[in-house]
């Protein structure tokens, strides 16, 4: 997880959920404001982007709850959702 | 409840951060380019350049681990928190000096320090064939709830 405020105000920030597997953490979903976009991105068991849309901005404790909600059925769940 | 590992970093890590970032990615100007090409493909390029870029405008940087379990609050056993404290105000060169410092057998503070390493408190850099421990946190916050 990267914040970056200026002020109060969050300039930038990036929130991965990642998975161990193998021993090695994976990534499987990332919401960020990247050149001042909210958006999510979903990405596959060898790290490769799968899908990219676009969200309204994020704030840490609506991901933590989204994470909560989709817990281990994070591989099969609707992306819309999030 | 939970274990907040947090560290203030000062102008020199600082410093050092971002060139650690460059030198990974060949130079600042290669980071610059590849992340306007590769956007989401690499979010960790994503992060370094993001990072890079707060810290070259003077922001302060605060590195943050959260360690949710209950086990990780068993693993500050008194004498591992003897150890934070004594890396944390002297100078400690290897893992060795610190044991012969701490007047403790060298294997139970190697065990010790390896254990802290896993929980994210502690780092080493090497220094010839010294492994010099290097405090990751310079607080650690208890948090319920």
């Amino acid at each position: 997880m990267v914040e970056i405020k200026k002020d109060e105000d969050m300039i930038f920030y990036s929130y991965n959920y990642l998975v161990k597997s193998d021993k090695q953490w994976k990534r499987y979903i990332r919401w960020d404001n990247f050149q001042k976009q909210p958006h999510v991105d979903r990405y596959d068991d060898t790290g490769n982007l799968t899908a990219t849309e676009q969200c309204r901005g994020k704030t840490l404790k609506e991901v933590v709850e989204l994470v909560g909600i989709f817990g281990k059925n994070l591989i099969s769940m609707d992306l819309s959702r999030v | 409840m939970r274990l907040k590992l947090i560290k203030e970093y000062s102008s020199e890590e600082k410093s050092n951060l971002r060139h650690e970032i460059s030198i990974s990615y060949g130079s600042l100007e290669k980071l610059r380019q590849r992340t306007a090409r590769g956007g989401c493909r690499d979010p960790v390029m994503v992060d370094d350049f993001m990072i890079h870029q707060a810290l070259e405008k003077g922001a302060t940087y605060q590195y943050e681990k959260v360690i949710p379990t209950v086990d990780a609050m068993a693993s500050l056993t008194p004498k591992r928190v003897e150890l934070i404290n004594f890396i944390r105000l002297n100078e400690v060169s290897s893992i060795m000096g610190l044991s012969k410092a701490l007047d403790r057998d060298y294997k139970n503070v190697y065990d010790d320090l390896m254990a802290l390493e896993r929980n994210g408190v502690m780092e080493f850099s090497k220094e010839g064939k010294n492994r010099k421990p290097l405090l990751k946190a310079d607080r650690i916050v208890i948090e319920f709830g």
